[in-house]
């Protein structure tokens, strides 16, 4: 009995030495065990894609306006990358307009407490317009499918990078470790 | 030294306890349920706890040893010796282990490199190695010089996998022609333990002006295998993405039949932010039409991710493992 209870023992104390000296801690662990707080970050990194949605949409449609940048839930380099399209279509005489026609989260997962990958299916009317008159030039359905990485920074689930794919083009698998180096 | 405190270091109990420390804490970190992946048994064995404990089974394994030595030695001279005792060996091979693993605490090094065929890479030898706590030569970076010659992978029938993977590279100031593989790891440079990891293909993009005219190219060491296998590039003055895969053979492309195209085929996406602005399938250097520029394909290269490992600690390890496990395994055949 006394020897069980030494080898449970040692065995606790083993894994207490592996949270203490594990760059996570037990952050991961308890983070996947805890259903409530998963089911809470599900809703934000939700809630950050519709934001993202929104935003990108405001920024083509409106020709490049900034407001709302500081709230926009993206990287700085996918921010630079909307920008630099919108500035190029401005020097060409264009506007990109985009208008959200359908989104749907299939599946929103997480790699740690603080990563998480989110595949989103999307559709979205666009069309090119004169900048000045506005007058339509044709129009194009987009459906794809996204997947977006992100992370919690500050409090803040941000958009550190996604992949767009055509409806029906096969998604390749992730791994955890690409997810968590991010 | 009190009694005591003789009796609980000589303790077969405390080898028990130790050793089973040292395997559940590496137990838990190989397992990856703190992070969602492994962390490394190497890494593992280098943390504070594991080395504590290392200390103290060495400790209590030395002491053991002596004291059977002792032991034996009143035998012999009494004349009522009953030969070595396999748990001596196994204590033995302990000891070795240990010392092995702090040898390699201090002096390993480990990190993997990436190369295409015809790529030459320079490393700097002469910088130590920031991870490792013995500031000299044994400590000094392995990566030097040296050339990818080849990369030949042999694959499985269904040719979505490969079995085997050989390279061959030239090292810089010997000269020597390594032939690396990806079952065994291969000696090269003294101590340092070539082996493959991964491979795959190294296309070449070619940009080029409506009219023809190229302006960038570069070699893209990407990850296309098995086919099916997408990666992406973006280049630093447009906001476009590209996404590439490739079918080495056309059976492979499922959808090709689609394209009516034949042979080896990439199957390019080309996106900007949330717009897909090209999606098909092309040949070698045929060019996609992006309107205000070109983008084309060379049949790519290989490259192979080397994994270079330099650890004067195994010579030991290994040894100490060999000699513990199959003393134990005699010790339990001698018992039943």
């Amino acid at each position: 009995m006394k020897k069980n209870r030494l080898i449970a023992a040692v065995i606790v104390l083993s894994f207490a030495a592996a949270v203490a000296t594990n760059a996570n801690g037990g952050r991961y662990l308890f983070f996947t065990l805890d259903k409530r707080a998963t089911a809470k970050e599900d809703s934000n990194v939700r809630a950050a894609i519709k934001l993202f949605s929104a935003g990108i949409a405001g920024f083509y449609d409106t020709g490049g306006h900034t407001g709302g940048l500081n709230m926009f839930p993206a990287d700085n380099l996918i921010k630079r990358r909307i920008f630099m399209d919108i500035e190029k279509l401005k020097q060409a005489g264009y506007i990109f307009v985009i208008d959200r026609d359908k989104t749907e989260i299939k599946s929103v997962s997480f790699f740690s407490p603080v990563h998480a990958v989110a595949v989103v299916d999307e559709s979205w009317i666009m069309e090119y317009q004169e900048r000045d008159t506005r007058r339509p030039l044709g129009k194009a359905h987009n459906v794809i499918t996204v997947r977006y990485y992100l992370k919690k920074l500050w409090g803040k689930w941000i958009v550190l990078e996604y992949e767009v794919y055509e409806r029906g083009d096969g998604i390749p698998p992730l791994s955890a470790g690409d997810v968590v180096r991010l | 030294m009190n009694v005591k405190m003789r009796e609980l270091l000589q303790s077969a109990l405390l080898t028990k306890l130790t050793l089973l420390f040292i395997v559940s804490y590496l137990f838990w970190g190989v397992s990856g349920i703190f992070g969602g992946f492994s962390e490394g048994f190497f890494r593992l064995l280098h943390k504070s706890p594991a080395v504590i404990s290392m200390l103290v089974l060495l400790a209590n394994l030395s002491a053991r040893l002596a004291a059977g030595l002792k032991a034996r030695g009143k035998d012999a001279a009494s004349g009522s010796g009953s030969g070595p005792g396999l748990s001596g060996f196994v204590h033995a091979g302990l000891i070795l282990f240990i010392l092995g693993a702090f040898v390699s605490g201090l002096t390993r090094f480990e990190g993997t490199v990436v190369a295409a065929e015809g790529q030459t890479l320079d490393g700097d030898e002469a910088g130590f190695l920031p991870g490792t706590l013995y500031k000299r030569p044994l400590a000094s970076n392995p990566l030097s010089q040296f050339a990818m010659l080849e990369v030949d992978p042999r694959y499985k029938p269904n040719r979505t996998a490969a079995w085997f993977v050989k390279a061959k590279a030239k090292l810089a100031g010997s000269g020597d022609i390594v032939l690396i593989n990806s079952v065994f790891p291969v000696f090269a440079k003294g101590a340092t333990l070539f082996s493959i990891k991964d491979f795959g293909f190294a296309p070449m993009y070619r940009l080029s002006h409506p009219d023809g005219r190229v302006f960038d190219e570069a070699f893209l060491l990407f990850k296309l295998f098995p086919p099916g296998n997408e990666d992406y590039f973006r280049l630093v003055t447009t906001p476009e993405t590209f996404y590439l895969r490739y079918f080495p053979e056309a059976p492979l492309a499922q959808d090709r039949i689609a394209s009516g195209k034949r042979g080896p085929l990439y199957k390019l996406r080309v996106t900007k932010n949330l717009a897909v602005i090209f999606n098909g399938y092309l040949s070698y250097d045929e060019p996609a039409d992006l309107r205000a520029f070109k983008i084309s394909f060379s049949e790519p290269r290989r490259w192979a991710k080397l994994h270079i490992v330099r650890d004067y600690g195994l010579f030991l390890m290994a040894p100490g493992a060999f000699l513990a496990f199959f003393s134990a395994l005699a010790a339990v055949w001698r018992k039943y």
